[in-house]
C-alpha cells in the first residue's frame, strides 16, 4: 500500500516539477544557507558557573505568561520554587527568544511517537554538546571517575523536579536499577551495558543527590552510555519517575493485580509496562523530565504542553522552553510525510525524509512558508548489502557467499557515482560501510576500499572463483556447473526504493543472475536471525564514533551477516557457532571496547576496522547522504547544519527544540 | 418470523466462535509477534534496540505464553466481562481506542451513505428512464470511472490538486491546531473545510456501483408487462414509475443494506489512511500490520458480528418490504 502511495506521490511531484519549472528558481532562493556562525557548544552547568565564566550577573528568573497566569491563580508554585536550586544555564543558538506560540511536529504512528516524542520529552542524565562529541552535564550536574575507572559517581541537582512536581532524586535512579532492571518478573537479564566484565554493577545511594556505580572492571564507556548516545541515559533507560510508578509496582502496592485487572490488563507487569515512559512512545499522564509533556493522546496524534518544572534557563534568566504547546500529528508513512511537509503542515521536520524529495520540498517552500535545509548524516551507507556468511539454503550457494572474491566482485560491479546521482541527486559520497569519517581514528582506506567501479576486475574475480562458464542467458554458472541466482532481500523503508533495482542491474552486468525478493521487515528481522537469506540491504547506521565506542554497533557483532556468530557474541559463547579466527578476533575486541580507556579504545577499534575492511561482509554503496529538512519561516534558534539521522547520537540532542521561538508568537 | 430470527441468532453465535478462532489463527500466522514487528519498525527508522530491552518487553507483554492460552483468556474476558483486552501498541484497553474513534467514523460514514443514496438513486432512475440519452452516457462514463479507479488513487489525485490549485490543506479532519480540543464553532467550521474531499471520494466509489445496479434492475423492470398494463389503465407516467418498478428495483439496495453496518463501523480503510482520517479502519490496518493481536482480533470480531446482524436485518427488511418474499420454515 505505502509503496503505491509513494509511487503515485513521486509521480505527481515529477509532474509538478515539469509544470512548475519556471518558479523553481525562485524556490531555490529559499534554501537555507548553512549556518557558518560559530555555534555555542552548549551552556553552563549552574548559574554560578555562568556568572564566573562570563563575569555577567544572571537576571532574575522569568517565566512564560501562560505559567505566570497559573501562578497568579494559585495553581502553581512560583518559578524560583519550581526551578532546582541550581538550574542549568543554556546558551541559545542565535538569540534569547520570546515566550509563546505552538509548534507542529510529526510522529510516525500512534505506537511510534518519534521524532516528536524525542524532540519534546527526551532528556538524558548527561548530554552532548553541539559538536556531537563532548559529553556535557544535563539532568545531572556532574560526574567523577574513581578507582581507575572502577567507580563512577553521579551528582544530581538539588530541588530538581518532574513535570508533575515530584522531586527528582537518587531514588529515581535506584528504583530503576533495583525494582525494574533487577526484578526478574520485569527483566530476565541485566543488559550487558550495566554488567561490564560480565558482572552486574553495584549501585550505592551516597545521599539523596549522589549515586555511585561500582564495577568489577574499569568501565569508561559508562559516561557516553548515559549521555543520550543511541538514546541512553534517559527515563526508562537509567531512571524512572519512581514516586508515580510505585502505585503500579507489586513491591509497593499489594493490590496491584486487582488494579491491573480493573484497568483492562492481565497482569501487573503489563500494567506497569503501559505506565512507563519510552523514548519512542511517550504517553499521557506519565511525568517526564523533558521540556514538554504529553497531556493528551488522540487518534490524530499527541498534544503536549510545556513542563512547568523544566530545569533550564537561558542567559536572560528565562525558564525554557520558549514555546508553550506542541502538537504532534501522525504521518504513518514516508509518502504522506513528504506530502504534508510540502504542504507546509509542519513547523520543523527533518526525520524520515528522503534526499530524492528535496526538489519537491524546495518547490513547495514559498507556498508552504518554510525554508529547506540539507542536514549532514553520519551513516556511511544509505544502504549496505549484508552478505550472509551462514546461508542455510543450498551448500554450494553458501560457499559462493563465503568467498571474499565474490564479495569484492559485487563491490567492484557497483557504479556508485551513478547510484549517487539516481538515489541522492549527487549529494552523497561513494562509500564503503564503515565507521563515520569524523571518527578520530578514521583511516581513509576504510571508506574507499573496493569502491572503484571496475567491471573488468569484478569479472576477473568471478572467473577466478571458477564461475567462468555461462548459461544460455549469459549468466554465470557455479563452479559445479549448476546455475546460480543471487537472491536480494529488498526491504522497503530500510533502503531507498530504487536501490535494489540498481544493484540487480550492476550485478547482472557482470553475469550474476540477480533476483529481487520484496521482504517484509518483520520477516527480514527473523531471517537475519535464522540465516534464511542470501544478501539484504540495510543502512549502515550507528556508525558515528560514540555509538561505535560504547559498543552498540550490532554490525560489528555479526548482526545481519553472521547470524550464528552474532548469537555466539550475545550469549558469550553459549549459543551459536564459534567464528573463524579473524571474525573471532574482531568480535572479542569489540566486546572489550566499552571497557577501554580512550587510547587503547582507539587502538582496538583501528584493528577492528582493519579486519572489517578486509572481511567486506557488508558492501557499502553511498554514504554521508544529507537529509532534507524544513523549518517554518519565523522560527528561530534552529540549527540547520546539524545531524538528522541522530538515532545514533540521541535524537533531539542537536537541535534543542526548547530553544526554538517564534518571531510573532500566536 | 420470531422463530426464524431466533434460529438465525443461534447460527450467529456459532459463526462468531468460528470467526474468533479463525481470526486469531490468521493474526498469529505471519512470522514473529507484536514485539518483533515493533522492533523491526523501530530498526527501519535507524534506531538500534538493545536485545536485553527486547527480552524485558517480551516478558512484560506476556508474549511468551502459548497462543492457545492467549486465545482462551481473550475470549473468556469478552464473554464474561465484555472486555476486549488491551492493545500492545497503545498500552490501552481496546474498548477505549474504539470509543475514541467511533464518533468521527460514524459521522463520516453516515454522511457519505446519505450522500451516496442522494446521488445514486435519482441518477440511477434518470439513467434507466432516459437510456442512451446524452446525460445517461455521461453518467455511465463517470460511473465506470468511479467503479474502475480505486478510491485511494482518486484521493491522492484530488489531494494533490486541492493543494496545488486551491491551497486546501491535505488530509485530516481538521487543522492540527484544533487537535485534542473540544468541539467548538471554530473547530467545526475548520472541519467543514476538510470534509468535502473525504466525503466526495468515499461517496463516489459507492455511488458508481449503485447507479449501475439501479439502472440495470430498473431497465429490466420497466419492460415488464405489468408496467404496460398500468400504463394502459391510464396511470400517470411519474406515479407509475415510483409506485411499481422503482420499488422493485430498490430490492438489491435493501438486500445489501446489511453490509453497510460493518462499513459504517470501519470507515473506508485505505482512503482513511491516505487522507489521514481518524476512523476505525486505519486502526485495524495498523493493528494487523503490527500484529497487535487483541486489537486486531477484537475489531475483526466486531466487524463479523455487524456483518451477520446486517445480513439478518436485510433479510427481515426484504420480507417486510417485498410481499413476494416469504420466510419459509
Amino acid at each position: 500500500m505505502r509503496h503505491v502511495v509513494r509511487f503515485v506521490f513521486t509521480g505527481l511531484i515529477v509532474v509538478t516539477l515539469m509544470v512548475g519549472r519556471s518558479t523553481a528558481s525562485s524556490g531555490m532562493a529559499q534554501v537555507a544557507q548553512a549556518q557558518d556562525a560559530k555555534k555555542p557548544l552548549w551552556g553552563w552547568t549552574t548559574v554560578a558557573e555562568y556568572e564566573k565564566a562570563t563575569g555577567k550577573k544572571l537576571p532574575a528568573f522569568n517565566e512564560s505568561p501562560m505559567l505566570a497566569d497559573q501562578v497568579k491563580a494559585g495553581k502553581l508554585p512560583a518559578v524560583d520554587k519550581r526551578l532546582p536550586d541550581e538550574p542549568l544555564v543554556d546558551n541559545p543558538f542565535e538569540a534569547v527568544g520570546k515566550y509563546g506560540g505552538s509548534l507542529t511536529l510529526g510522529q510516525v504512528s500512534a505506537a511510534i511517537g518519534y521524532p516528536a516524542s524525542n524532540f519534546t520529552t527526551f532528556e538524558s542524565l548527561f548530554s552532548l554538546g553541539r559538536d556531537g562529541n563532548t559529553v556535557v552535564p544535563n539532568i545531572a550536574k556532574g560526574w567523577e571517575f574513581g578507582d581507575g575507572g572502577k567507580t563512577f559517581t553521579i551528582f544530581l541537582r538539588k530541588g530538581l523536579k518532574w513535570s508533575n512536581g515530584d522531586d527528582f532524586t537518587a531514588d529515581d535512579i535506584l528504583f530503576f536499577w533495583e525494582d525494574i532492571l533487577n526484578n526478574k518478573e520485569l527483566q530476565p537479564n541485566v543488559p550487558t551495558r550495566f554488567a561490564p566484565g560480565g558482572k552486574p554493577m553495584n549501585m550505592v545511594k551516597v545521599d539523596p543527590y549522589t549515586v555511585r556505580l561500582e564495577f568489577s572492571v574499569p568501565y569508561y564507556a559508562i559516561l557516553p552510555n548515559l549521555s543520550s548516545v543511541v538514546f541512553t541515559g534517559c527515563q526508562g533507560d537509567f531512571f524512572e519517575a519512581s514516586k508515580y510508578l510505585k502505585q503500579f509496582h507489586k513491591k509497593y502496592n499489594p493490590n496491584v493485580e486487582a488494579d491491573a485487572k480493573k484497568a483492562g490488563f492481565e497482569t501487573w507487569v503489563q500494567y506497569l509496562g503501559a505506565k512507563r515512559y519510552y523514548w519512542y512512545n511517550a504517553r499521557p499522564d506519565i511525568p517526564t523530565m523533558g521540556p514538554w509533556h504529553i497531556v493528551k493522546s488522540v487518534p490524530e496524534g499527541s498534544v503536549l504542553e510545556r513542563n512547568a518544572y523544566y530545569y533550564k534557563v537561558d542567559t536572560a534568566g528565562n525558564q525554557l522552553p520558549y514555546i508553550d504547546k506542541v502538537n504532534a500529528t501522525i504521518f504513518n508513512d514516508a509518502g504522506t510525510l513528504a506530502l504534508k511537509m510540502v504542504a507546509g503542515e509542519y513547523d520543523y521536520q527533518d526525520w524520515s525524509t528522503t534526499v530524492s524529495d528535496y526538489p519537491a520540498f524546495v518547490e513547495g517552500a514559498d507556498k508552504g512558508n518554510y525554508k529547506v535545509f540539507m542536514a549532514p548524516s553520519l551513516w556511511t551507507s544509505i544502504a549496505a548489502y549484508s552478505v550472509n556468511q551462514q546461508y542455510t539454503g543450498d551448500k554450494a550457494d553458501a560457499e559462493v557467499l563465503q568467498d571474499i572474491r565474490f564479495r569484492k566482485a559485487l563491490s567492484y560491479a557497483i557504479n556508485r557515482d551513478e547510484v549517487n546521482q539516481v538515489i541522492a541527486l549527487g549529494k552523497g559520497q561513494p562509500f564503503q560501510a564503515t565507521v563515520a569519517p569524523s571518527a578520530s581514528y578514521y583511516k581513509a582506506e576504510w571508506g574507499t576500499a573496493y569502491i572503484e567501479y571496475d567491471v573488468a576486475q569484478a569479472n576477473k574475480l568471478l572467473d577466478e572463483m571458477g564461475m567462468d562458464k555461462r548459461d544460455s542467458d549469459n549468466f554465470r554458472l557455479r563452479k559445479d556447473g549448476k546455475p546460480f541466482s543471487l537472491i536480494v532481500s529488498d526491504v522497503k523503508d530500510a533502503v531507498p526504493v530504487k536501490m535494489g533495482e540498481l544493484m540487480k542491474e550492476y550485478w547482472e552486468a557482470v553475469g550474476v543472475r540477480t533476483v529481487l525478493r520484496a521482504t517484509d521487515r518483520t520477516l527480514m528481522g527473523q531471517q537475519f536471525t535464522s540465516g534464511e537469506f542470501m544478501i539484504a540491504g540495510w543502512a549502515m547506521d550507528g556508525a558515528g564514533e560514540l555509538p561505535v565506542g560504547i559498543g552498540t554497533n550490532s554490525y560489528l557483532q555479526g548482526n545481519q551477516w553472521g547470524p550464528q556468530w552474532y548469537a555466539w557474541y550475545n550469549s558469550n559463547g553459549a549459543a551459536g557457532q564459534k567464528p573463524p579466527a579473524n571474525v573471532e578476533r574482531m568480535l572479542t575486541l569489540y566486546k572489550q571496547v566499552p571497557l577501554l580507556g580512550p587510547d587503547e579504545q582507539k587502538k582496538a577499534l583501528t584493528e577492528i576496522f582493519d579486519i572489517w575492511k578486509e572481511g567486506l561482509w557488508r558492501i557499502g554503496t553511498i554514504g554521508q547522504v544529507p537529509k532534507p529538512g524544513i523549518v517554518r519561516n519565523g522560527l528561530h534558534n534552529v540549527d540547520t547544519n546539524t545531524f538528522t539521522d541522530n538515532a545514533d547520537v540521541g535524537i533531539g540532542t542537536f537541535n534543542r527544540h526548547y530553544q526554538f521561538f517564534w518571531d510573532n508568537p500566536k | 418470523m420470531a422463530q426464524f430470527v431466533l434460529r438465525r441468532f443461534g447460527f450467529i453465535a456459532v459463526l462468531l466462535v468460528l470467526v474468533s478462532i479463525i481470526s486469531f489463527i490468521i493474526i498469529q500466522l505471519p512470522p514473529g509477534d507484536w514485539l518483533s514487528a515493533y522492533v523491526s519498525a523501530l530498526r527501519t527508522q535507524g534506531a538500534q534496540v538493545n536485545e536485553a530491552v527486547i527480552e524485558g518487553l517480551k516478558q512484560q507483554y506476556g508474549l511468551d505464553q502459548p497462543p492457545v492460552l492467549q486465545y482462551f483468556k481473550w475470549v473468556t474476558n469478552i464473554v464474561l466481562h465484555g472486555d476486549f483486552g488491551f492493545s500492545f501498541s497503545y498500552g490501552r484497553p481496546v474498548s477505549d481506542l474504539l470509543a475514541e474513534r467511533l464518533p468521527a467514523t460514524l459521522f463520516i460514514s453516515i454522511l457519505t451513505i446519505v450522500i451516496t443514496y442522494a446521488i445514486a438513486i435519482p441518477v440511477g432512475i434518470y439513467s434507466a428512464t432516459h437510456q442512451y440519452s446524452p446525460l445517461d452516457f455521461l453518467f455511465t462514463f463517470l460511473g465506470f470511472i468511479g467503479l474502475s479507479v480505486p478510491g485511494f488513487l482518486l484521493a491522492l489525485i484530488l489531494m494533490f490538486f486541492a493543494y496545488k490549485y486551491f491551497g486546501l490543506s491535505v488530509g485530516g479532519l481538521y487543522s492540527s491546531k484544533y487537535m485534542g480540543e473540544a468541539m467548538s464553532w471554530d473547530k467545526f467550521v475548520d472541519m467543514l473545510g476538510h470534509l468535502p474531499i473525504p466525503v466526495l471520494i468515499i461517496s463516489l466509489s459507492g455511488t458508481a456501483g449503485l447507479i449501475r445496479v439501479l439502472r440495470g434492475t430498473l431497465l429490466d423492470e420497466i419492460r415488464r408487462p405489468y408496467v404496460d398494463t398500468a400504463r394502459a389503465k391510464g396511470l400517470k407516467e411519474r406515479t407509475l414509475l415510483w409506485r411499481y418498478p422503482v420499488r422493485i428495483a430498490l430490492n438489491p439496495l435493501i438486500s445489501t443494506i446489511g453490509w453497510l453496518l460493518p462499513a459504517v463501523f470501519s470507515g473506508q480503510t485505505i482512503i482513511s489512511i491516505v487522507l489521514n482520517l481518524p476512523t476505525v479502519g486505519p486502526l485495524l490496518y495498523e493493528a494487523l500490520r503490527g500484529q497487535d493481536t487483541y486489537l486486531a482480533g477484537s475489531i475483526v470480531m466486531i466487524l463479523a458480528f455487524l456483518t451477520l446482524i446486517g445480513t439478518l436485518l436485510s433479510d427481515i427488511l426484504l420480507a417486510v418490504l417485498d410481499p413476494r418474499i416469504r420466510i419459509e420454515e
